[in-house]
């Protein structure tokens, strides 16, 4: 990857330059580097999905005058990653359009930055304080406040709607209400101690996160992984999309009260988790990874198991869908609810299903190949141009059968793999890494791309962990499609991008 | 004492039939659902706790739950659901059944608006929308079964079924059927118009309006809804399946009149949790449409029978 340096001035204009030649902001990091090379740092890392390329934008602020010039005015995706760094290393966006805390919520704490060097792992932060404004709302206009706690048992996040009637004409979310601090507890750990904590970022992605995570020290570690390994990431990669997919179509279900499809899909998703839990040991798939390949091999009897059961629930899912698909209230409650347009993923950087269903063909296992895909990936993927609710539970099931393909595929490999090959290591041992050395990692999970990026310290600890999630590319996407429609669709709505709260906040 | 004993059966029946309707939507959805007693448990649990109150909370609060579940025993009161010979509170309007209901809901959401929550104002709404639009329906539905005879009062128009053949009207007692079938599942609160057992706060609308509430209020409050309910069912059956009703105070036939309205008002919960379990919520702006077809079928339903 092409790495260009510039003056913390230029941050603007340079990454504004990449967005017009057809890059994408993948993820940004900022760094605590004044121990070694006495300023903090920024790498804004983009990605060309047509040309298939990376590029690197550092700079380095000065600890005297930690400022930059804000990218967001021009690259409005930019937005969360320099709140992000204002809050946590406290380095200030100049000319940010929107620079209230984002992860820290409240007026902004004067000197506390918890991510800096400075600030011991386990510090607690002073109480908030927070001013509160008076509202002025045109007349007719109000105000509805969601949440963060909610009347199920779900995960915490803030939404004001405002509102005409019941027309939702804007939407503003507050999320981070579970951030734990994970980047800063991952420092100092040992590289290969890392994969046990990344895997704790999100529940139903844990399988995604441990393989951006390896594959970035593996990267960064100039690490290669055994064959084998690389064809049994992709059956349980797979796996996660299927359970996580079928599971989503059922909660999709459950936004309209939608009992069959919800009860149905959740069953299914069950099945396909225990069956995951005989497997593996894990129902969420962890443990199963290593840092340099895998844990755990996929024996034949095991792969005759895991190919039996898909079967059968792929045969059960294709009639629940199909069920769902011809409930007449369903899809009127589904067609033109919710739609993400094209220029809205673009100009957030939205990943995904989400993505693919506003028309835009971008998945990491097609254009960043990872583990097997390279092998196994067809060269066209699935999309829906539409962008409404329809077209996120449509492009789910559609995906389902690529994965399924997918894993039948990666099983027969594995079985010419036993039969010919001499090796059976399942993971390369990690060497000592080079001080400093930098890897980023890329695999797609069920709601996305998900990067890691990973810094190693001067004796094979982590200096730096930054987890990307898919859900912290598409969260800012949501409130443009929620304009427009009635606030009772705004479950609906959410559901339909099914976004994970834990591993956007971390 | 008929009229006492009618009055505590409801109350003390309309749980149960709550219990029961989980119970087959459970079946239907694959799980095993809870016994149809845990709304009985529920309340226990709920008398057991603390009532918390919000700070902005008026003296409304405070008595709304027990004032909304008063009226509803008057609606009781009013209601034949054993014999149609035994004192009632009115002689059995409908005028003074659907006031009481009404001034209920009125209670209700004043209750929601007191909250002072936002999920309220939203529910209180679209509570208004709806009964605005149903009242009207079930009026007319009532008059329709009525028409010929002038009845205007529960127990009149029992005697009419009784004394002429009420399938002798097939078109206009099938009109008045769905029709009423039709503003039953949106006063019970009931999917394709409101979900029951959502969690989701924006949908709701009779939830909405009882979120914030704990403890005792909850359970009377839950209670409530219960007993408008099983009064709901109860009018649908008195005035299109009459089968049964006792006419006399004799200890026979109201045995056999306790057994058939229990049976009927299963089978009726039964044929509710079906229909619920077939569909998904409708757009909320679909509903006016929904209740404006029950309307022509009401309106029809005069027309057919005063054309008899």
């Amino acid at each position: 990857m092409r790495t260009e340096t510039i003056n913390p001035t230029q941050v603007g204009m340079t990454c504004a330059g990449y967005v017009e030649d057809g890059f994408r902001l993948q993820t940004m990091v900022a760094a605590d580097e004044r121990a070694t090379k006495g300023v903090y740092t920024l790498r804004y890392l983009f990605f060309n999905d047509d040309e298939r390329q990376g590029r690197e934008v550092y700079t380095e602020l000065s600890p005297d005058n930690p400022t930059f010039t804000s990218a967001t005015p021009l690259v409005p995706a930019a937005n969360w990653y320099e709140r992000e760094a204002y809050d946590l290393l406290g380095l200030v966006p100049v000319g940010h359009p929107d620079p209230r805390p984002l992860i820290l919520h409240g007026d902004r704490l004067a000197e506390v930055y918890p991510l800096r060097k400075d600030f011991p792992v386990d510090g607690v932060l002073p109480a908030v304080e927070r001013t509160m404004t008076e509202l002025h709302l045109p007349e007719g206009m109000f105000e509805v406040p969601v949440g963060p706690i909610h009347a199920g048992v779900i995960e915490p996040g803030h939404f004001r709607f405002q509102m005409r009637g019941e027309t939702v004409h804007a939407l503003s979310t507050t999320l981070f209400y579970t951030h734990r601090g994970l980047e800063k507890r991952a420092e100092n750990m040992s590289l290969s101690d890392g994969l046990a904590l990344v895997e704790q970022t999100c529940g139903v992605c844990s399988l995604s996160h441990a393989l951006s995570y390896a594959q970035a020290v593996e990267s960064l570690a100039q690490v290669a992984v055994p064959e084998q390994a690389r064809y049994i990431r992709v059956v349980w990669a797979e796996m996660e999309r299927l359970y996580n997919h079928i599971g989503d179509v059922g909660n999709i279900c459950a936004g309209i009260g939608f009992s069959f499809g919800t009860m149905q899909a959740g069953r299914l998703k069950e099945y396909l988790q225990r069956l995951q839990a005989r497997l593996t040991g894990h129902r969420y798939l962890r443990g199963v990874l290593k840092v340099g390949g895998v844990q755990q091999s996929l024996t034949a009897d095991q792969s005759h198991q895991l190919m039996h059961g898909v079967q059968a629930i792929m045969a059960e899912f294709a009639e629940v869908a199909d069920a769902i698909l011809s409930h007449e209230t369903a899809c009127d409650r589904f067609r033109m609810t919710g739609v993400l347009s094209e220029s809205a993923v673009r100009s957030w950087g939205a990943v995904g299903p989400t993505a693919r269903a506003s028309g835009v063909a971008r998945d990491a296992r097609l254009q960043q190949a990872h583990a097997a895909y390279a092998d196994l990936f067809p060269d066209t993927i699935p999309t829906f141009v539409q962008g409404d609710v329809m077209a996120r539970l449509l492009q789910r099931i559609e995906e389902t059968q690529i994965s399924a393909k997918l894993i039948a595929q990666a099983i027969s490999h594995l079985t010419t793999i036993r039969e010919t090959s001499a090796t059976t290591d399942l993971y390369t041992p990690l060497p000592s890494v080079e001080p400093y050395a930098t890897g980023i990692g890329v695999s797609e999970s069920p709601r996305g791309e998900n990067v890691h990026f990973v810094m190693a310290g001067a004796h094979g600890q982590i200096e730096r962990l930054r987890i990307r999630s898919a859900s912290y590319a598409n969260w800012p996407a949501v409130p443009e499609a929620v304009p427009g429609n009635l606030i009772a669709d705004f479950p609906l709505i959410n559901k339909s991008f099914e976004l994970c709260y834990a591993c956007c906040d971390r | 004492m008929l009229d006492a004993l009618q009055v505590i059966l409801i109350l003390l029946f309309a749980p149960f039939l709550q219990g029961f309707i989980h119970q087959v939507k459970a079946r239907l959805q694959g799980r095993r659902g809870a016994s149809p007693w845990q709304p009985y448990r529920e309340y226990r649990k709920l008398l057991g706790k603390d009532r918390l109150l919000s700070t902005s909370a008026s003296p409304i609060t405070r008595v709304a739950p027990v004032f909304i579940v008063g009226l509803l025993i008057a609606g009781c009161a009013t209601l034949p659901a054993l014999t149609s010979s035994a004192p009632l509170l009115a002689g059995g309007s409908f005028f003074v059944f659907l006031s009481l209901l009404a001034f209920a809901r009125f209670a209700t959401l004043m209750l929601g608006l007191d909250s002072g929550s936002a999920f309220a104002g939203m529910g209180a709404g679209r509570d208004l929308l709806f009964g605005v639009l149903t009242e009207p329906i079930v009026l007319l539905s009532l008059i329709a079964a009525g028409l010929q005879r002038a009845a205007f009062s529960f127990p009149s128009l029992l005697a009419v079924h009784a004394s002429s053949d009420i399938w002798g009207k097939l078109p206009a007692t099938l009109l008045v059927l769905i029709a009423l079938l039709m503003v039953l599942i949106v006063e019970t609160g009931r999917l394709p118009i409101d979900n029951p057992d959502t969690h989701l706060e924006l949908t709701m609308i009779h939830e909405g309006l009882t979120l914030e509430l704990t403890g005792r209020d909850l359970a009377l409050i839950k209670w409530a809804a219960a007993i408008r309910q099983t009064l709901w069912f109860t009018l649908w059956l008195d005035v299109c399946l009459p089968v049964g009703i006792a006419t006399t105070v004799a200890p026979g036939p109201l045995l056999v009149a306790l057994l058939l309205w229990v049976g009927k008002c299963l089978l009726l919960g039964l044929v509710v949790a079906v229909l619920e379990s077939l569909s998904a919520k409708m757009r909320i702006f679909l509903v006016p449409r929904y209740l404006s077809f029950a309307l022509t079928l009401a309106v029809i339903a005069i027309l057919a029978d005063a054309a008899l």
